[in-house]
C-alpha cells in the first residue's frame, strides 16, 4: 500500500464517486416512479449497476496508467472543524469496487427471473440499488464519518431486504435479529471512530495513519479504539459470537443472500480491518485477538455446516467459516491472502447461493438437502455450475479456492504459530467435507420422487450462473504469477510486495485437505462406507451440540429473558413513574400551562400591545441601568 | 448625486421602476396573470445589476464602494442581502399566483407594493447613516402595512392597522435612540459614531456612559419590533393570522432578514468596540424570546398563529448568533456569530417559505387555517405533505435538513463565545418545539382526512414549493457554499 497523494490529473480518481451516485439515483427514481415504469423499473436498477461496473472499468484503466489517489471535497466548516467528503482510489478500493458492481449486476439479472411476479418487484430492485450503492460508498470512502454513514445504510438495506417478505413472521424476526445483532457491533464502531477522532482531531483515514505513525495517539486509546472498531467488523462480518444473525438472514429472497454473502454486508467487516490495516498492525494484541476470533469462528461454524439440513443454512455457515478464515489471515498479517480469498470466495459463494435459488425455483421450493439428490438429471446447468462452486470453495485444484486457501495457509505458517496452522488445516478439511456432502447429496445420488418434475431455470437465471462459474474457475489465476505477470502479491499488499512462492509442504497439505474432504465425503455420503446416521448416533452428543449450534441462540435467549428483560422491567417502571409521570408529563403540563398563561397576553387590543412593548422596553432599560452594573 | 451614486443604487432604482411599470401595466391590461410573470422576469434587472456590483466589489482593492455622500456602502454584506431579498421576493410572487386569482382584485397593487417594500429591504443593509437607515426602514414598513390589509376584510384590515400603529410606535422609539446617539456623538454616520464613542465615552461599567446604554436599549426595542423578538412580539400572531398568507411568509422571512441585517450593521460598525456589553443584552433577549415563542406555540390550533410564535422563537435563536461576539480574551479574533446569523437566516428562509407555501396551497382548497384541517393530507396531497413534514423537521432542527445545520452553526458560535447556558436553553427549547412541529406531521399522516378531494395547485406555486423543498435537503447536505458566502459577507465587520 503506497502512500497516497492527491492525484488531480487522474480523471479516474475524480469520477469514481459516480459509481455509488448511480445507485442512489436509481433508488430515487425507482422509489418515486416505479409504479409508472414498465417492469416496475427493474431495468433502471440493472442499467445503473452495469454503468457502475463501466465506471469501475474506466477507473481501473486510468489507475493502470496513472495510479490512484484521493479526491475529496470540503463538506462544511464549523469554526476550526473541517469536514470533508472524499474517496480513495487504491488497490483495495478498486478490488472491492469491481467485486461489488460485478456481483450485484449478476444478482440483479438473476433476480429478474427469481423475483418474477412478486408484488413489490420494483421496491426490491430499489433497495437492491441502494444496498450496492451504500456498499460502494463504504469501500470508496476516505474518511471514517462517511464510512460510518455508509455502514449504517448497508445495515438498513439489509434489514429491508432480509425482511422483504415481512408478512412472514420468521422473515420479520430474522430482519430484526440481523439489525439488532449488527447494531451491537455498530455501537463499538461508532465509539471507536469517535475515540480516534478525539485523539487525532480528524476523520480522514490517511491523516489518522499519519497521526498514529508519528506516535500522536496514546497507545491505550489506539488499542481500545481499534478493538471497538473490530467489534463493529465482527458484527457485520458475522464473527463468533455475533454470527447468529447470518443463518437466519436466509429468510430473505435467495438472491439477496447471494449479495449479502458475497459482495456486500459481510465482507464490509473484513474490508474495514483491511482498510485500517496500517494502524491495526501497530498493536500486536489486537492482531492476536483478530486471528483468534477468526480461527474460532472458522472452526466452530464449519462443524455446524456439517450437520445442517437446509441447503441455504449449510451455505450460510460455510460463509461464516470462510469469513473466519479471512479474519484469521488478516490477524496473521496475511493482508494479500485474506483479500485474495475474499475475492475468490465472493464469486464462488454468489454462485452457490444463486444456484440454491435456481434449485428452489426449479424444484418448487425444496430446501432440505435430504429431499434433493440426482438433480443433475433434471437441472444439468445449475448442477454443473453448482458443483464448480463447491469444488472451488472446497479448494480442489485448479479452481480458484485452491490458490487462495493455499495463500492463507502460507501466510499463517509464515506468521509462525503452528497451533493456528494445524487448526486451519483442520478447518479447511472440514470445509471440504461439507462441500462434498452437498455435492453427493444434492447433485449426485438417486433422483427423489418429489423432484421428478424439477426443471431447469430460464436463461436470465442461468447466464449469470455461468458467468460466475467461469470466474470461480479462473479467478484463482490472479494469485500466482505467470508469463510476465508477477502475482497478486505484487500489487495488493501491505508494507512490501511479495511474490507468490509455492511451499510444497503447504501445497501438499492444502491438496490433502481439499481432496481428502471429498474422499471422506464420498465414503460417508455416497458409498455409505461409514454411514452418516451411524456416525451421528455414535457421536450423538457432538451431533446434538452441532445441530443446536452450540446452543448459542438459546444462551442469548436466556440472557435476554433473564438479565435484559429484568433490567428492562426495572427501566420501564422507572420510566413510567419518574421519567413519564414526573419529568415528561410534569414538564409537558407546565409547558402547556405556561402556554395558557401567555395566552392572556394576547388580548387582540392594539393599546395593550403598545403597552406591552413599552413595559418591555422600560424593564430592559431598568435592568441594565440598575441591575447589570451592580453584578 | 453623480453617476457613481446612481450605479450604487441601481438595483433599488430598477426595483422602483419595475414597481411603477407593474402599476401602469395593471391599468392597460385585462389579463392580470401577466403581472406576476412580468414581476418575476423583471427581477432579472435588479439581479443582474447586483451581480454587476458584485463584480465591482470583488475587483475593488478594499472590497467596498461607498457613495451618496457617504451614506451608502456596497460590500459583500449588503450584496448578500440583496440576493437574499430578491430570491425571497421571486419565490413569494410565484407562490401567490393561485391566492391572487382567488382574491381577484388589486393584483397590480399587490405586486407593486411587494416590489417597493423589497426595494427598501435591499437598501437597508447598504446604508450607513442613521437617517438613511430610518428612511429605508419606513420604506419597507409602509408598503407592508398596505399589503397586510389588502384583503380588505375585517381580519386583514385589523391586522394592517395594528401593524401600522405599532410599527409607528417602534419607529418613534428607534428614532429617539438615534437622536440620543446624535446628541452624544454629533454625527449620524456610523463610521464616525464608533470613533466618537471611543474617545467621548469615558465612563466605567457597561456601555461606558449611561446615555449609550439608553440609546442601545431604544434601538434594540425599535428594531426588535421588526424582527419580532420578545418582549416586542405581541403584534406578531394577530398580524400573521390576519395578513394574506403569502404576505405572512414574506414578513416572516424577508422583513426579519432585513431587520437582522441592519442590527448587525449598526451594532458591529457603530458599537463594535463595546460588543461585550451589548452581547449580554442580546443573550438574555434570546433566551426570553425563544422560551416565550415556543411556550406560546404549544397551545396554538391555528397553523399561522403557530408559525407566528415559532418565528418569535427563531428570532431568539438568531439573537444567539448576535450574542456570540467571542470572548473578552479573543476580542480581536473573528467570531463565528455574524456568519452563523446569516446562514441561519438562509436556513430559516428556505424552511419557513416551504412551510408557508404548502399552507397557501392547502388553505386555498380547504379555506381553513386550523391545524386539524390538515388531517389526512398524507393521502390527499402526498407531495405537499412530505414537503411540509420536511420543513417542520427542519424548523425543529433534525438532520439532514438545513435547519439542523443552521442550529449546529449558531450553537457552535455561542459555545465558542462562552455562552454554554444559552445553548442549553436553546436545546431545551428545541425539545419543547418538537411538540408542536411534530403534531403537524402527526395530523397529516395519522388522522383520517375529512374529504378525499386532492389539492389542486398551479404551475408557479409548484415551482416555488419544489425549489424550497429541495433546497431544505440540498442545503442540509451540502451547506458549504452558503456557509462560505455568509462568512465572506461578514468579513467587512472585522
Amino acid at each position: 500500500m503506497d502512500p497516497i497523494s492527491d492525484n488531480l490529473n487522474n480523471t479516474g480518481v475524480q469520477i469514481a464517486w459516480i459509481a455509488p451516485a448511480l445507485g442512489v439515483l436509481s433508488f430515487t427514481v425507482l422509489v418515486l416512479f416505479r409504479k409508472y415504469l414498465p417492469q416496475q423499473g427493474s431495468f433502471i436498477s440493472i442499467a445503473s449497476m452495469l454503468a457502475s461496473f463501466g465506471v469501475f472499468c474506466y477507473v481501473l484503466n486510468s489507475f493502470m496508467s496513472s495510479g490512484g489517489g484521493v479526491f475529496s471535497v470540503e463538506w462544511f466548516n464549523i469554526g476550526t472543524h473541517s469536514f470533508t467528503l472524499g474517496i480513495i482510489v487504491d488497490e483495495l478500493s478498486l478490488v472491492m469496487l469491481g467485486l461489488v458492481t460485478f456481483v450485484a449486476a449478476n444478482v440483479q439479472v438473476f433476480s429478474i427471473g427469481y423475483m418474477k411476479g412478486d408484488g413489490s418487484f420494483g421496491w426490491y430492485f430499489a433497495v437492491h440499488s441502494l444496498f450496492a450503492a451504500s456498499m460502494l460508498m463504504l469501500v470508496l470512502s476516505d474518511n471514517l464519518l462517511l464510512l460510518y454513514m455508509a455502514w449504517e445504510l448497508v445495515g438498513v438495506c439489509s434489514y429491508l431486504l432480509i425482511g422483504f417478505w415481512y408478512e412472514k413472521r420468521s422473515a420479520a424476526e430474522a430482519a430484526k435479529k440481523a439489525f439488532v445483532t449488527t447494531r451491537i457491533g455498530d455501537i463499538g464502531l461508532l465509539v471507536g471512530i469517535l475515540l480516534l477522532y478525539k485523539a487525532t482531531g480528524t476523520f480522514n483515514i490517511l491523516d489518522i495513519f499519519h497521526a498514529a505513525s508519528n506516535g500522536g495517539v496514546d497507545s491505550t486509546i489506539l488499542t481500545s479504539s481499534l478493538l471497538l472498531i473490530f467489534l463493529g467488523a465482527m458484527g457485520k462480518s458475522a464473527q463468533f459470537p455475533l454470527h447468529v444473525w447470518l443463518p437466519d438472514a436466509m429468510e430473505g429472497p435467495t438472491p439477496v443472500s447471494a449479495l449479502i454473502h458475497a459482495a456486500t454486508m459481510v465482507v464490509a467487516g473484513v474490508f474495514l480491518v483491511a482498510r485500517l490495516f496500517p494502524i491495526f498492525t501497530t498493536t500486536e494484541s489486537t492482531m492476536f485477538i483478530i486471528s483468534t476470533v477468526g480461527l474460532t469462528t472458522a472452526l466452530l461454524t464449519a462443524g455446524i455446516a456439517l450437520v445442517m439440513t437446509d441447503l441455504k443454512r449449510v451455505l450460510a455457515y460455510s460463509t461464516i467459516s470462510h469469513l473466519g478464515f479471512m479474519m484469521l489471515t488478516l490477524g496473521s498479517f496475511g493482508y494479500t491472502a485474506a483479500l485474495f480469498h475474499l475475492i475468490t470466495h465472493a464469486f464462488a459463494k454468489a454462485l452457490l447461493f444463486l444456484c440454491a435459488g435456481s434449485i428452489a425455483h426449479g424444484t418448487n421450493d425444496v430446501r432440505d438437502i435430504r429431499k434433493m439428490g440426482g438433480l443433475w438429471r433434471r437441472m444439468p446447468i445449475t448442477s454443473g455450475v453448482f458443483s464448480i462452486g463447491l469444488f472451488a470453495l472446497a479448494g480442489i485444484p485448479p479452481l480458484s479456492g485452491f490458490f487462495s486457501k493455499d495463500e492463507i495457509l502460507v501466510a499463517i505458517l509464515d506468521n509462525g504459530n503452528l497451533l493456528f496452522f494445524s487448526l486451519t488445516v483442520l478447518a479447511a478439511l472440514l470445509s471440504s467435507l461439507y462441500m462434498a456432502r452437498l455435492f453427493f447429496l444434492v447433485v449426485l445420488g438417486p433422483l427423489k420422487a418429489e423432484n421428478e418434475h424439477a426443471h431447469e431455470s430460464p436463461l436470465v437465471m442461468t447466464v449469470p450462473l455461468i458467468l460466475l462459474a467461469f470466474l470461480s474457475i479462473f479467478a484463482g489465476l490472479i494469485g500466482p504469477g505467470f508469463a510476465g505477470y508477477s502475482g497478486i502479491g505484487d500489487w495488493l499488499f501491505f508494507d512490501k510486495p511479495h511474490h507468490y512462492h509455492i511451499n510444497f509442504l503447504v501445497a501438499t497439505l492444502s491438496l490433502f485437505a481439499g481432496i481428502g474432504g471429498f474422499v471422506l465425503g464420498w465414503m460417508i455420503y455416497y458409498r455409505g462406507i461409514y454411514s452418516s446416521s451411524l456416525i451421528s448416533k455414535r457421536f450423538s452428543r457432538v451431533h446434538n451440540l452441532l445441530e443446536n449450534k452450540y446452543y448459542i441462540d438459546e444462551f442469548y435467549q436466556k440472557i435476554i429473558d433473564t438479565v435484559a428483560l429484568a433490567f428492562a422491567r426495572f427501566l420501564a417502571n422507572f420510566d413510567r413513574v419518574v421519567i413519564n409521570d414526573a419529568a415528561v408529563n410534569g414538564t409537558g403540563r407546565s409547558v402547556f400551562l405556561s402556554g395558557w398563561r401567555l395566552r392572556y397576553l394576547e388580548t387582540g387590543k392594539v393599546y395593550n400591545y403598545a403597552l406591552g412593548m413599552a413595559l418591555g422596553l422600560v424593564s430592559i432599560g431598568l435592568f441594565w441601568w440598575f441591575v447589570v452594573p451592580s453584578i | 448625486m453623480d453617476f457613481h451614486d446612481i450605479k450604487l443604487l441601481s438595483p433599488e432604482i430598477s426595483m422602483g421602476a419595475l414597481g411603477i411599470i407593474i402599476i401602469l401595466l395593471d391599468m392597460i391590461t385585462n389579463r392580470k396573470g401577466v403581472l406576476a410573470t412580468v414581476s418575476v422576469v423583471g427581477l432579472a434587472v435588479p439581479l443582474s445589476l447586483s451581480l454587476y456590483l458584485c463584480g465591482l466589489v470583488d475587483s475593488d482593492s478594499e472590497g467596498k464602494l461607498s457613495g451618496v455622500y457617504g451614506t451608502v456602502l456596497i460590500d459583500q454584506f449588503s450584496l448578500f442581502f440583496k440576493f437574499f431579498i430578491l430570491g425571497t421576493l421571486a419565490l413569494v410572487i410565484l407562490s401567490s399566483t393561485d391566492y391572487l386569482s382567488k382574491l381577484g382584485r388589486l393584483r397590480g397593487e399587490y405586486h407593486a407594493l411587494l416590489i417597493f417594500s423589497a426595494a427598501g429591504m435591499m437598501l437597508l443593509p447598504a446604508v450607513t447613516d442613521l437617517i438613511s437607515i430610518y428612511i429605508a426602514i419606513e420604506l419597507t414598513a409602509l408598503p407592508l402595512a398596505a399589503l397586510i390589509a389588502i384583503r380588505r376584510d375585517s381580519h386583514s384590515t385589523e391586522a394592517g392597522i395594528k401593524f401600522l400603529l405599532l410599527s409607528a410606535m417602534s419607529s418613534a422609539v428607534l428614532l429617539y435612540g438615534m437622536a440620543l446617539i446624535y446628541g452624544f456623538t454629533g454625527s449620524t454616520e456610523i463610521e464616525v459614531i464608533i470613533e466618537r464613542i471611543a474617545y467621548l465615552s469615558t465612563g466605567s461599567g457597561p456601555f461606558g456612559e449611561r446615555v449609550i446604554l439608553l440609546a442601545v436599549v431604544l434601538i434594540v426595542a425599535g428594531i426588535g419590533f421588526k424582527i419580532s423578538v420578545a418582549p416586542f412580539q405581541m403584534w406578531v400572531p394577530d398580524v400573521y393570522e390576519g395578513a394574506p398568507t403569502p404576505i405572512t411568509s414574506y414578513l416572516s422571512v424577508a422583513s426579519k432578514a432585513a431587520g437582522f441585517a441592519i442590527m448587525l450593521r449598526i451594532f458591529y460598525m457603530a458599537f463594535g468596540d463595546i460588543r461585550i456589553d451589548w452581547a449580554s443584552l442580546f443573550a438574555i433577549l434570546s433566551a426570553v424570546s425563544m422560551t416565550v415563542g415556543n411556550l406560546a406555540a404549544v397551545i396554538q390550533t391555528n397553523i399561522k398563529r403557530m408559525l407566528a410564535y415559532s418565528t418569535v422563537a427563531h428570532a431568539g435563536f438568531l439573537l444567539m448568533g448576535l450574542a456570540a461576539v467571542g470572548t473578552q480574551a479573543d476580542l480581536f479574533e473573528t467570531p463565528m456569530g455574524p456568519g452563523s446569523v446569516l446562514f441561519y437566516l438562509v436556513a430559516y428562509a428556505v424552511t419557513n417559505l416551504a412551510a408557508f407555501f404548502v399552507i397557501i396551497a392547502v388553505v386555498n382548497s380547504t379555506r381553513s387555517n386550523m391545524i386539524r384541517n390538515f388531517a389526512g393530507m398524507g393521502q390527499r396531497a402526498p407531495v405537499l405533505a412530505i414537503i411540509l413534514s420536511i420543513s417542520m423537521i427542519s424548523l425543529l432542527g433534525i438532520p439532514p435538513t438545513v435547519g439542523f445545520m443552521g442550529k449546529l452553526y449558531i450553537f457552535s458560535a455561542a459555545i465558542n463565545s462562552g455562552l454554554t447556558w444559552l445553548v442549553i436553553c436553546g436545546v431545551l427549547n428545541s425539545v419543547v418545539s418538537a411538540y408542536y412541529y411534530l403534531r403537524v406531521i402527526r395530523t397529516m399522516y395519522m388522522l383520517e382526512p375529512e374529504s378525499d378531494t386532492s389539492i389542486q395547485i398551479g404551475i408557479p406555486p409548484r415551482m416555488a414549493i419544489g425549489i424550497v423543498g429541495i433546497g431544505i435537503l440540498v442545503l442540509g447536505i451540502i451547506p458549504s457554499t452558503v456557509m462560505n458566502a455568509a462568512e465572506k459577507a461578514v468579513i467587512v465587520f472585522f
